[in-house]
Parts: structure tokens; C-alpha cells; sequence
């Protein structure tokens, strides 16, 4: 005959401590926590050869009361599989206390890759502590796809534009978020500045600016300081500044409000006061003047020496 | 010849002018307030407009969702009154809304695409600065609409925050932020972290008793359910084969019409969750039933395994 997968023990005394141990093990654990991706896909559709594609991919749950130990399992054909890295490993544990854990994911393609559709999936799933018979573990998978082509696409978003606070005697600045979601670099092609008073009743100065903004490489997000020098001197008070961003004739971000000049100091250490005091920024041709004349004085003055001490003999 | 001789006449002088001074001080002492002429000065203050700008939502950032939870999301904002922070914060109002773009600033308290709050979380009002920094923060819930990319439930639109204030004197001003997107979450929820068969005799099955794991759509997008075993049903040296267990959308008698579990991820038939649009969590749960027949000729023992719910999102 066959036995049973719990036998029960003749023993009373025995027989309490098993069912202890058997209740402690088969109730269920009710803070069970939900678990997720956001997003839960992966598309990258216009790659082309020699691109570098990387996206975060956050895995969430509402219970962080303990550290969850993750497994990545890659169901990716062997073309592509070199392609795709994950920057935190195929096991990695969430922390205690995070609720949204940021993995990244980076694609290179090859330069010698076919153009092409590529798809697969990348699963995570939770390693929880065993909980009973069958320990239930929560997971999510990702699909994955890939498209390998030659056409320019183009997608810009300006996510954030700030009027920064500024010392005395410095030039408007502007702080931008720039995400290039397109697989050729992008960048502003000019922009204006508008100054206001306090009440934003008298324009002070405007400023126009076609060159000096950074390029933001394809399939990533920068974060920069554009500086708009105005013929205006800058006390300390508030101000009213109007700021737009163009590409072409298209205005893709702008920002009217105001903002602070503080007292020299504030927000800079010595260093940078005294080449904020420079104005080298503005000023380097009537620098780099003064340097050449000084040189040429010295060159001059040496030339006279030499020729005095020739007389001289 | 006549003597001339100028301190005297100095000295006279002098004396004359404090004397004339000592009157004037006595005069203005005696009928100094009858005398003292009250000239009244009244300046009226108008009331100047405030003004709000600089409106970041979620700091410029795209909005990840938490599942089955809120997620705090700042509105930042600069209010400008030129007769004081206070003519806005203490004696008027403000009013936050963070919206989808497809329904406007001028909506309606939704949770999953409008959220109106007439309070600010934190503000630098001090001193009756006439520029002060706040911050509005809201909750949103794990089924808010997703905007970003082709794949989101409104792929053309983007969530925006829009601050309205009003001073003292109803004088009001708005201002919005710019554009951000609200990513999909896929996300399953179960409510039970174990299935426990209790004790069933080799060669036999649970029959008509089922156990139940039930599953709930924790996120703001439509997904399937996938499943399969990470371990078998193991004791010691001892092991079931994957497929002993058994699972079903509804409850069956072993096996009937329930499916064999398996070592590889399978959609689960018929289990589509599609998208919640409020709390009830209840609506948009699904039960599975899981059954188990112990094969013939297994050992005695406790016998423990590790069964995996996949969630996969569906367009």
C-alpha cells in the first residue's frame, strides 16, 4: 500500500509539535506584494547600424517591507543576443524600502549588422522565500523589438526649461532638458532672450542666440546651461525673463518667469567669481588683444636692449 | 577820538538771539499743540494681480507608476504678488489640477485622468516675500492613463499641470507646465503567496476540492497571464512530475477540464485583464483553480515546489 504524503505520528506530545511546525508552514503569508514593469516593452524600432540604444525599464511592486532577489531570463536568438546587456545583471536584488527599481538595458548594434525585424523577451521574476507546498513567485515579461533600417527618424522633446537664479553681473541662464528620441544628434537651432523688470512692464533687453548649444547624441536625454549675454547690468533684485527655443522656424520650448540675481557669492566659489568678474566669455578678443600687445611691447623692449648693448661694443 | 570797543556789541548779539530763540522755545512749549499743524496723508494701496509661473510637473520627468499603490507627484510653482505672498497663500486660493491632455484643465476629479487639489503642500511664504516657491503634491494611482509612446492607451496625448490663483481680491492667474508623458504599467497582483494542497494520498487526486490563487490587474494597462513551474513539487531525493499539478479558470473535478502545469511559461486560456479604471479591485480580479493528483508509486513526504504568474502586457 501507499503511504500519505503527510504521515501522522502515534505520539500525542510528537504529534503537537509537528502540527506546529505544519500550521507555521502552510498558512498562507497575506502581505503578498504586487509586482510589475513599467513600461513592460521594449521597442526599439528605429535603429540603424552602429547605434547605441538604451532604455530604463523599471520593475515595481507596492510592498517594499523586504529585499526581493530578481532573476532576468533572456529568451533572445543568438543574432541578437550579444546585442543586449543588462546593466544590473541577470540577478540582482531590490532593495528593502524601493518600490520602483531602474534597470537598464542597452542595445549596440553592430556596424555590421543586417538591416532587419529582431523580437525576443527578457523576463524578470521574483525569487521569493518559500511560503508553503507551492511557493507562488510573481513575474513579467518584456518583449523585446528591434528594427535595423536607414531611414533619418527625428523626435525631439524639451521636458524642462528653468530661468535660473544668477549672481550680480552675470548673464541670464537657462537651465534645459533635452530628450532626442531620434537616431540621428539634434540640437536647438536658436533662441531668444527677453528681460524684463520685476513687474515684467519694461523690457530691459533681448538676446539672440543661433550657435553654442550643445548636440545630444541620438537615443539619449542631456541636461544643460545655455547662457544669454545681454548688454544689461544685472543688480541684485528679481527679474522677469522670457525664454523660447527653436528648430527651424518651430518653437519647441519655452518658458516666461521669473527669477532672482543675487549678491556675488551666493551660488559661486572665489574661482569662478573672479573669471565671472573677467567676463571672459564676451570679453576674450580685447583680452587676447591686451595679451598681444603685451607681448609685442616685451618683444620690442628686448629687441631695443639687444641692439643698445651692440651700439654699446 | 571815540572808543570803540566790539565784545560788548557781540556779547549783545549773542544774548539777543538766545533770548529770541528762549521765546521761541517757550511759545512752541505753551501753544506748541494747539499750534501744531496735523496734516493727514492717506495712500490707498491697489491691489496688485499675482501672478503664477514656472509650473514643473513631476520635475520634468516622465511619471513611473507604483502598482497597486499612489505615486506622489509635485507640481512646482512661483507665485508673484507684489502686496505679498500672503495676499495669496493666507487670503486667496490656489488651485492645482493635473490632467490628461484629452481632458483639459477644466475637468472633472477623475483618478485615472484628472486630479484637482486646493491645497499646497509646501510653500516658502515668508515675511510676506512678494516672490514665493511652492509645491503642490498629488497621488496618483496605479491606473491613471498612459500617454507615452504608441503603445500607451492615448499615445497622441501627454499629461500637463495647470496652477490657478486667485488673491484677496478674486484677482486670479494661470499658468500651465510643460508637456510630460505617464508611462504603461503591467502589473499582477495575487492574493495568496502560496497553494497548499494539504495531505493527498499516492495514486490519488484532490478530486473536486480546488485551491485558488487570485489574481488581480495592478496596472494601468490590459495583460495576460502566463505560468509555469520554476520547481517541481519536490521532497528530498523524491520529485513529482510538473504536470501532476493542474489548473483551470473555473472549478473542476481532476482533472476534467483543467490544464497540465508545465516547466515553460504558458498564457493562461481565457484570462485577459484589461485595464482597471477605479479601486475596486474585486472587478478586474480572476481566479484560477488548481487541482493535484499524486502519481502512483511516490514517497511519503512534504512535498514543496515553486509555481511562477507571469504578467504579460496586450495591446
Amino acid at each position: 500500500m501507499l503511504g500519505n504524503l503527510f504521515s501522522v505520528p502515534r505520539q500525542p506530545f510528537l504529534f503537537l509539535i509537528i502540527a506546529f511546525f505544519s500550521v507555521a508552514l502552510l498558512v498562507p503569508n497575506i502581505s503578498f506584494a504586487a509586482f510589475g514593469a513599467s513600461p513592460p516593452f521594449l521597442n526599439a524600432t528605429h535603429l540603424v547600424k552602429g547605434a547605441k540604444y538604451r532604455q530604463v525599464i523599471y520593475l515595481v511592486r507596492d510592498n517594499a517591507d523586504e529585499a526581493l532577489p530578481i532573476k532576468a531570463d533572456l529568451a533572445l536568438s543568438e543574432r541578437i543576443r550579444p546585442w543586449v546587456t543588462l546593466l544590473q545583471g541577470n540577478t540582482f536584488t531590490i532593495p528593502q524600502g524601493t518600490r520602483q527599481f531602474p534597470v537598464e538595458i542597452l542595445i549596440n548594434v553592430p556596424p555590421t549588422a543586417n538591416l532587419g525585424v529582431y523580437s525576443g523577451a527578457i523576463t524578470f521574476g521574483s525569487q521569493p522565500q518559500e511560503a508553503g507546498q507551492v511557493t507562488l513567485s510573481l513575474g513579467i515579461e518584456i518583449p523585446i523589438n528591434l528594427t535595423i533600417g536607414t531611414d533619418i527618424y527625428r523626435d525631439i522633446k524639451v521636458r524642462l526649461v528653468k530661468l535660473l537664479d544668477i549672481e550680480e553681473g552675470w548673464s541670464p541662464r537657462v537651465y534645459v532638458k533635452f530628450e532626442n528620441n531620434g537616431n540621428v544628434p539634434e540640437k536647438f537651432d536658436s533662441a531668444t532672450y527677453e528681460l524684463f523688470d520685476s513687474f515684467k512692464d519694461k523690457r530691459f533687453a533681448i538676446s539672440q542666440k543661433r550657435n553654442d548649444f550643445p548636440e545630444i547624441a541620438p537615443f539619449t536625454t542631456q541636461e544643460f546651461t545655455v547662457d544669454f549675454p545681454v548688454d544689461f547690468h544685472l543688480g541684485i533684485g528679481q527679474y522677469w525673463g522670457s525664454v523660447t527655443f527653436y528648430q527651424g522656424e518651430t518653437v519647441v520650448g519655452s518658458q516666461t518667469t521669473i527669477f532672482n540675481v543675487l549678491k556675488r557669492g551666493s551660488l559661486s566659489n572665489p574661482v569662478n567669481q573672479f573669471l565671472s568678474l573677467l567676463k571672459l566669455d564676451s570679453l576674450w578678443p580685447y583680452y587676447l588683444l591686451g595679451i598681444v600687445a603685451l607681448l609685442g611691447i616685451f618683444l620690442w623692449r628686448k629687441r631695443l636692449q639687444k641692439s643698445r648693448k651692440i651700439g654699446q661694443v | 577820538m571815540e572808543e570803540t570797543n566790539p565784545l560788548p556789541k557781540l556779547s549783545l548779539y549773542i544774548l539777543g538771539s538766545i533770548f529770541v530763540l528762549t521765546l521761541f522755545a517757550i511759545a512752541q512749549t505753551v501753544f506748541g499743540a494747539g499750534g501744531t499743524v496735523n496734516v493727514s496723508s492717506l495712500v490707498v494701496v491697489g491691489n496688485s494681480a499675482p501672478t503664477v509661473s514656472n509650473v514643473v510637473l513631476n520635475g520634468g520627468s516622465l511619471i513611473t507608476l507604483i502598482t497597486n499603490a499612489t505615486t506622489a507627484i509635485t507640481v512646482g510653482y512661483t507665485v508673484t504678488d507684489a502686496n505679498g505672498c500672503n495676499d495669496v497663500f493666507q487670503s486667496g486660493s490656489v488651485t492645482s489640477t493635473v490632467f490628461r491632455s484629452g481632458v483639459g484643465a477644466a475637468c472633472t476629479a477623475n483618478n485615472a485622468n484628472c486630479y484637482i487639489l486646493h491645497t499646497t503642500t509646501t510653500n516658502a511664504c515668508t515675511g510676506n516675500a512678494s516672490t514665493t516657491n511652492a509645491t503642490t503634491t498629488f497621488g496618483l494611482y496605479y491606473f491613471a492613463d498612459s500617454t507615452n509612446g504608441a503603445s500607451s492607451s492615448y499615445a497622441a496625448q501627454y499629461w500637463e499641470a495647470s496652477v490657478l490663483l486667485a488673491d484677496a481680491s478674486s484677482a486670479t492667474s494661470t499658468a500651465s507646465s510643460t508637456n510630460q508623458e505617464l508611462d504603461v504599467l503591467n502589473a499582477i497582483d495575487i492574493t495568496t503567496s502560496s497553494i497548499n494542497y494539504g495531505t493527498v494520498s499516492a495514486n490519488a487526486n484532490t478530486g473536486g476540492t480546488n485551491q485558488y490563487a487570485t489574481t488581480t490587474n495592478a496596472g494601468n494597462s490590459s495583460t495576460t497571464v502566463r505560468v509555469h513551474a520554476i520547481s517541481t513539487l519536490t521532497s528530498g531525493a523524491n520529485s513529482m512530475a510538473t504536470s501532476s499539478q493542474v489548473y483551470s479558470t473555473s472549478s473542476f473535478t481532476y482533472a476534467g477540464t483543467s490544464t497540465a502545469l508545465t516547466d515553460t511559461a504558458v498564457t493562461i486560456s481565457g484570462l485577459l485583464m484589461t485595464a482597471p479604471t477605479s479601486t475596486a479591485t474585486t472587478t478586474y480580479a480572476r481566479t484560477t483553480f488548481w487541482g493535484l493528483g499524486v502519481p502512483p508509486s511516490t514517497a511519503t513526504g512534504s512535498y514543496t515546489g515553486t509555481t511562477r504568474f507571469t504578467s504579460l502586457w496586450q495591446p
